[in-house]
């Protein structure tokens, strides 16, 4: 069975929400929340973030470059 | 003599030692005699041993003699930003907090620099904790710039400025996280690269913003800050986040000269707030690549560009608060006013906000490549948007306009930090107040080649990276 995520099951009380709310636009929905938040953290790592910015940069470098 | 010695760029002082028409301790004994004479006005050293930096030249002199120098900087004197961590010596970041923090590893940079021979004869002085444009610390030594003691070095790498404009070493390494390299090489006069990121590894540095942090060479000319990348570029292990693209050979490129290249000149944002001074001295130089035998192409930026200095302001305050946590809680009173109003700003930024702004990078990216490098090999804009200001006109501290300063400093400069391209500072010419400015030439991601190349063949038509100060 896998094991609760007292991060996750914090976000699900009302109090956790109320928390959190006060960081974020009135305009964002719960979900649009919960799922942003969830989605980055421990989940993806910063050095992933950076990695994936890096991929973006090599692709876009010349081809002469990537064939040095 | 030493004096003469100091005169030579980093280039000819490895072209000397390796012809052995001056040996490492000489060259190093005219730097610590230099320093020993001048620093106590300029404040760029942080900490110097002159035992150790000499018996590390007698080192590099017997290698030399027993033909084991292969190194691209063998016996060179360098200095760097007091934030590359050495084994077991101090690396104090400008700060109160770490002044004795000594670290068990040998950054990745400095290890490529032993390997190529280098000398690492001094710690320089630096921006508490590289966070600040002007070269303010208010906990530490605030290098001078020696053109004009009353001015700022510009930072955060300030001392690494000070102290290649002063001839007190050859070459320097800065970080830039918004302008940290070229703020303070163009301030002092002289030339520095601000690289790819990802081309240097920054395994071994006192980080402030993982997403924008990069380290590079300041040098007296282009062909220096190539010789100093060569050295160091390339992937490592040890950062995940370098890049595993081949280092080309930056030297091989460099006499190709300008003929047919094509240089973007922007028609929008950059010069939006530039002084007219800054801007005839910048568009002085557009003339002389002109002649050259470039191309000169404008262009319009996309209007995203407006958006990436006060995201970069948001990232750089988030990552380097997270960093700062428990000492902005446990340690208040060590911070100086300013960083610590900064980096307590970055506490507040809401994740969402933080988040979007980091998923902003690559779509601002690749439409600004498709608009400029679609068009052009690179792009020309200003440094800085004015003359370089006094030590007083900007000691703000935390008062009402030290934020305002701060994202007037950055509209050059931020917008390539965010977007992770290489950029280097040009000098190119003086101010009305004896001060020097400079240009900046950006390249396409990993294009370091074609910024020495056009720097290089800048420098050999004009004299202003020559021109020394009077100190």
């Amino acid at each position: 069975m896998q094991e609760p995520d007292p991060f996750s099951e914090w976000l699900k009380t009302n109090e956790g929400i109320r928390q959190t709310m006060l960081f974020f636009e009135p305009t964002d929905s719960q979900d649009d929340i919960l799922d942003l938040i969830q989605a980055n953290i421990g989940m993806i790592t910063l050095d992933d973030q950076i990695n994936a910015f890096r991929l973006t940069l090599e692709d876009l470098a010349s081809g002469d470059i990537k064939n040095e | 003599m030493s004096d003469d010695l100091c005169s030579l760029t980093l280039s000819e002082a490895a072209e000397a030692i390796k012809t052995k028409y001056v040996t490492s301790v000489k060259l190093t004994k005219a730097c610590l005699s230099r320093i020993e004479s001048l620093d106590s006005n300029i404040k760029s050293i942080a900490a110097i041993d002159p035992d150790k930096a000499l018996a590390s030249a007698h080192e590099a002199d017997k290698a030399l003699a027993n033909g084991d120098a292969e190194g691209l900087l063998h016996g060179v004197p360098l200095a760097h930003k007091d934030m590359f961590y050495r084994a077991g010596r101090i690396s104090g970041c400008g700060s109160k907090i770490r002044a004795n923090f000594v670290p068990d590893k040998t950054g990745s940079v400095l290890e490529r620099f032993d390997r190529s021979g280098a000398l690492d004869i001094a710690r320089l002085n630096m921006v508490e904790f590289a966070l600040g444009v002007t070269g303010h610390n208010k906990v530490m030594p605030t290098p001078r710039n020696p053109w004009n003691t009353d001015y700022i070095t510009g930072g955060s790498s300030s001392g690494s400025g000070a102290a290649v404009s002063s001839r007190l070493i050859f070459g320097a390494m800065g970080s830039d996280t918004g302008g940290s390299i070229r703020f303070p090489s163009c301030c002092n006069g002289i030339t520095g690269l601000k690289p790819t990121s990802g081309r240097v590894s920054r395994f071994g540095t006192m980080p402030l913003s993982a997403s924008l942090d990069t380290l590079g060479p300041m040098a007296r000319t282009a062909k220096d800050t190539a010789i100093m990348l060569q050295a160091i570029a390339g992937h490592d292990a040890r950062d995940p986040t370098s890049s595993r693209l081949a280092v080309p050979n930056y030297l091989s490129n460099l006499g190709r000269g300008i003929k047919g290249l094509r240089i973007a000149i922007p028609e929008n944002y950059f010069y939006d707030p530039v002084a007219p001074e800054i801007a005839d001295i910048v568009g002085e130089s557009l003339k002389v690549f002109r002649s050259g035998g470039a191309e000169i192409v404008p262009v319009v930026v996309p209007d995203s560009i407006a958006l990436t200095n006060p995201l970069t302001s948001m990232i750089a305050g988030t990552e380097g608060a997270s960093i700062h946590q428990k000492w902005l809680q446990q340690r208040p009173n060590d911070y100086g006013t300013q960083t610590k109003a900064r980096l307590n700003k970055g506490l507040l930024i809401p994740a969402t906000r933080y988040l979007q702004a980091k998923s902003m990078r690559a779509p601002v990216l690749k439409e600004f490549c498709k608009a400029v490098f679609d068009k052009a090999d690179v792009l020309h804009c200003p440094v800085m948007v004015s003359a370089v200001p006094s030590i007083c006109e900007t000691d703000f501290s935390a008062a009402p306009g030290f934020s305002n300063l701060i994202t007037a400093m950055g509209h050059c400069t931020r917008p390539f930090n965010f977007m992770g391209l290489p950029s280097l500072t040009i000098p190119c010419g003086f101010t009305s107040n004896g001060l020097p400015t400079a240009f900046q030439i950006v390249g396409k991601p990993f294009d370091e080649s074609t910024l020495f190349r056009a720097g290089h063949a800048y420098q050999k038509l004009t004299d202003w990276h020559e021109q020394a100060p009077n100190i």
